[in-house]
């Protein structure tokens, strides 16, 4: 979908076109929730966040003054209130039944295992987290949700080639980062 | 990769991916990989990660998030759009995701909590306001779905088959979340259960739920080797809970302060319940933070003491919290906890003639317990001074003892 049809995507939901808007929430949601998981490391959290941001959007859609931006435009609501969220969690803490982290993983039985896996899966999030936005959710889309290059290229509104350049390298900058961390 | 193809090298295709090559180069790779298959799979080959994958597996964005955003949005009557008709697309997305999404069961293509999110989604559609349902159910999307088998043990239960048989009554444990389903509604939540029963596999500690009718718990455990039928179970799970195993271990520190904290629950000491259930938090049973909330908080209203509930909630961790929000904890039968009821079989019903029942619903009045238990196929058995009366329905039960019925379901079925 290029810039065009997404700007009239975004008139036509704001004009009150239910349709228009669910193909907004199908299109974005789950690159934001990445966007929102790489920062706050609570899945529950995250899902929160998104369906907050798009509750906020679909009141103040037509207030947005560059349509065919409303990609960057969800994304900068969803890190505002993802940051508001970690700060509030700052100033009120609260007591996670999982300890440090409220993601597991079903098959990591053996409790070594899955403190190990936690571990690691936190250093890694804390890497991506670390790359350039369009990167992260690329990674998210290719490794977590098993997406092709072609469906990734088709969402994000990019060539195949740049898709396939993107994760490539932001698997190199990840690897690099981790070399980093084992000399430090 | 095919043999003849001029780009046959892995060599030269990580250069291109790396963005490497000279410009016209890149141009030319860019074309071709476009209409070369072969080169297509060369360049997902090397950036295969399975490692990665296996890392950010349980971060897996939940399918049915686009549905439940939609399905959340406010209604504004101020604009053309109405909630009905957002539901409506909402229930039409959901419905592609689920069509897309279910494959079948042990497709090594579908994560567990896929497959779950998807089921959920097929529910979401008709128990859009049962929030306390859906926040339980969303816990299979989210990363830990043996725990979230743990916790969706017995929330839909059927209440009552409605004289024409075609309508049931349905209660999501939650006042405000009761809702009449069609049979074929009905038919589908079940199936859910145990699809998603049967998805997630291993159950934590108990994973049994009243929407199963014994034949289908049978199967399921039968399918979960850890799982063994626990009739006798002292459990909140009417006669069906399946434990890894064996019956609790009452040498198990958990279960030991669980069962404690019961006991003074019973005997009317609340506050030391709560001291006591409060100090297991640290417990990694599930079981033991499931029901223990529920326990407490449920506890304190019966007695009159709301603010204690109320403080006790909020003293929870988040996650439990969510699933015990107030004014969805009402209970909508008359039921009196009294010193007297000192016994744990209290959610037993330990007739065995309520065993094949889906579903039991319970008052005291003065002469002791009144339990009526409704059997999968909708007869209904009313025990009363330990004898059991069997009715060949909710409307023959009720017109026999419309005394009890109208205890039971006040204000559910009065109106129909």
């Amino acid at each position: 979908m290029d810039e065009a049809a997404t700007g009239n995507l975004v008139r036509r939901a704001s004009r009150g076109d239910e349709q228009a808007f669910s193909l907004l929430v199908t299109r974005y949601s789950r690159p934001l929730f990445y966007t929102a998981l790489s920062m706050l490391h609570d899945y529950c959290a995250a899902e929160d966040i998104v369906q907050e941001v798009f509750l906020k959007a679909y009141s103040s859609l037509d207030e947005l003054r560059e349509p065919e931006k409303v990609g960057a435009w969800l994304a900068a609501m969803t890190r505002n209130k993802a940051i508001s969220h970690i700060r509030k969690q700052r100033s009120h803490p609260v007591l996670s039944l999982e300890g440090e982290d409220n993601i597991g993983s079903p098959e990591e039985a053996d409790p070594s295992e899955v403190e190990a896996a936690s571990v690691e899966r936190r250093k890694l999030l804390g890497r991506i987290s670390i790359l350039p936005e369009v990167q992260q959710r690329l990674l998210m889309l290719k490794y977590l949700d098993k997406m092709s290059v072609e469906d990734i290229a088709a969402i994000e509104q990019l060539t195949e080639a740049s898709v396939r350049n993107h994760l490539y390298r932001a698997r190199k900058l990840l690897r690099e980062m981790m070399e980093n961390e084992r000399q430090v | 990769m095919s043999d003849k193809c001029e780009f046959h090298s892995i060599a030269l295709l990580t250069k291109y991916l790396a963005g490497e090559l000279a410009r016209d180069e890149e141009m030319r790779l860019d074309e071709h990989v476009k209409t070369c298959a072969a080169c297509r799979e060369a360049c997902d080959a090397i950036l295969d990660d399975p490692a990665m994958e296996r890392l950010l597996a349980p971060l897996s964005a939940p399918d049915g998030l686009p549905g439940r955003i939609i399905g959340a949005l406010p209604r504004q009557p101020s604009r053309t759009r109405t909630f009905a008709r957002i539901a409506a697309i909402a229930a039409a997305l959901i419905i592609g995701l689920a069509v897309g999404l279910v494959l079948p069961i042990g497709s090594q293509t579908t994560s567990n909590e896929a497959f779950a999110s998807s089921l959920k989604n097929q529910i979401t559609g008709f128990a859009r306001n049962a929030r306390f349902f859906n926040d339980e159910v969303r816990l299979l999307s989210a990363s830990d779905p043996q725990r979230a088998a743990s916790i969706m043990h017995s929330h839909l239960r059927m209440l009552s088959l409605l004289e024409t048989g075609r309508q049931i009554v349905s209660e999501l444990d939650s006042p405000q979340s009761e809702r009449v389903f069609t049979a074929e509604e009905y038919r589908r939540i079940r199936e859910f259960f145990l699809r998603a029963a049967r998805t997630v596999g291993q159950f934590e500690q108990y994973g049994a739920t009243g929407a199963l009718s014994p034949q289908e718990l049978a199967t399921l455990a039968s399918m979960s080797p850890n799982l063994i039928p626990a009739p006798d179970l002292v459990a909140p799970s009417y006669g069906y809970s399946l434990l890894p195993g064996q019956p609790p271990d009452t040498t198990d520190p958990a279960v030991a302060a669980y069962m404690e904290a019961k006991r003074r629950i019973f005997a009317g000491d609340f506050d030391s319940a709560t001291r006591q259930l409060l100090s297991s938090w640290d417990s990694p049973s599930p079981f033991l933070h499931d029901v223990s909330g529920f326990w407490i908080s449920w506890c304190y209203r019966e007695v009159g003491e709301p603010q204690k509930a109320s403080e006790y909630i909020d003293s929870m961790p988040k996650q439990y919290r969510k699933f015990l929000p107030m004014e969805e904890h009402r209970f909508s039968f008359d039921l009196s906890l009294t010193p007297a009821d000192n016994s744990v079989s209290i959610f037993m019903f330990s007739g065995r003639d309520l065993n094949d029942c889906v579903s039991t619903h319970f008052y005291n009045d003065q002469d002791g317990r009144i339990v009526v238990g409704i059997t999968s196929d909708g007869r209904v058995k009313l025990v009363e001074n330990n004898t059991t009366t069997e009715f060949e329905n909710m409307s023959a039960m009720r017109t026999a003892r419309q005394d009890v019925f109208d205890k039971l379901f006040p204000g559910v079925l009065s109106d129909r």
